[in-house]
């Protein structure tokens, strides 16, 4: 009985150990900000702002349609620990189809956007400090869209 | 039956439930590897042509990917409107036709463009990521066009029913399924020359920024 649970236990540190060691090992490939301070004003402008901070930035970009449900265009960021992840974006013409995921792979944020004005979405609230992967994709022929991914 | 004996055959029939999952994991993994070893020799190509044909809620899109060198030409085509992206090497050109405009961006920022790419390591960065998704992937042998390939499904966590048929030999993507969504994907090797990178006369489109 005895060696039956240590077994069990073993197995179970084991898998912590692991689980650890990956956690850790996670490369981190985001770009380094390259828009430093920002935030969204609430007529959808971008406005400096101190506690805000880029990670990401694109404009007129043009994403093209995805030939298959399995393709999109990643963009990996790492805010800070306890930030809340936000994107700003403007989308000129076309659909975005828009996921977020934190390093545990599940899904933070999933929704479509049309040609629309500005917005300001939540990815994640009180990121861990790793690194979230964001996916895009769109099945028109292109998206055109400005867009900039931000904590705070 | 005495209590303990009771626990002892659920400990059993746990750590063999367990062993059965860990097993299954590894399988499923050691082919996903596999698959994304193959297809490594097929990323690193410089010349080659890639159709998908594309069913979305029952509109077909044909989308043609040309690569020579550092040049390629993306061509998408949709009920009447066409897009048509160049690159030379230097800068990308968008032409959109449409049939009320013909519009064109020149240095345009395209993103998304479909190379032969390694899909797993789309979604797993590292084996740890591979392994934890192959737990819940499926991965079954299926043969698709007389071709020997494995269907893929259900390899991230979002939920979305998406099946890929890879080529067991090559590791690339033969066909996909998703919601609503069917693309029948063919691949040309070392046949694509320079007269389809000669891009559509300027003056006929306007010019957009």
């Amino acid at each position: 009985m005895k060696k039956f649970v240590s077994l069990l236990c073993s197995i179970a540190m084991l898998f912590t150990i692991c689980t650890s060691a990956s956690a850790t090992n996670v490369e981190t490939t985001s770009e380094p900000a390259n828009v430093a301070v920002m935030s969204v004003n609430d007529d959808g402008g971008i406005a400096p702002q101190a506690e805000s901070k880029g990670l990401y930035y694109v404009e007129d970009a043009n994403l093209s349609a995805s030939p298959t449900s399995n393709d999109w265009y990643t963009i990996k960021v790492t805010p800070d620990k306890g930030a809340t992840l936000r994107m700003w974006l403007k989308l000129d013409y076309g659909t975005l189809k828009i996921k977020a995921y934190s390093p545990w792979l599940m899904l933070t944020y999933n929704d479509s956007w049309s040609s629309s004005p500005t917005s300001d979405i939540i990815l994640a609230t009180k990121c861990t400090g790793d690194t979230y992967t964001i996916k895009l994709q769109t099945f028109d022929l292109v998206a055109h869209y400005s867009m900039l991914i931000y904590q705070n | 039956m005495s209590k303990k004996k009771i626990i002892r055959i659920a400990l059993i029939a746990i750590l063999l439930i367990i062993v059965i999952l860990i097993l299954c994991t590894f399988r499923k993994f050691i082919i996903i590897k596999r698959l994304q070893e193959n297809v490594k020799e097929y990323t690193t190509r410089t010349n080659y042509h890639i159709k998908y044909i594309r069913e979305l809620n029952g509109e077909i899109t044909t989308f043609n990917y040309y690569k020579k060198d550092n040049k390629m030409a993306y061509f998408i085509e949709s009920n009447g409107t066409k897009s048509l992206m160049y690159n030379n090497g230097e800068r990308t050109d968008l032409f959109i036709e449409t049939p009320e405009a013909k519009t064109v961006e020149l240095n345009a920022n395209i993103l998304g463009i479909p190379e032969i790419k390694d899909y797993f390591a789309e979604n797993a960065e590292n084996d740890w990521e591979t392994f934890i998704l192959s737990i819940k992937a499926k991965v079954k042998k299926n043969d698709y066009n007389n071709q020997k390939c494995y269907m893929v499904k259900n390899f991230s966590f979002d939920f979305e029913k998406s099946e890929m048929y890879v080529e067991k030999d090559t590791g690339l993507m033969l066909k996909s399924l998703g919601k609503n969504c069917i693309t029948d994907i063919e691949y040309e090797f070392d046949n694509v020359d320079d007269s389809i990178f000669v891009e559509p006369d300027i003056s006929q489109y306007t010019l957009q920024n």
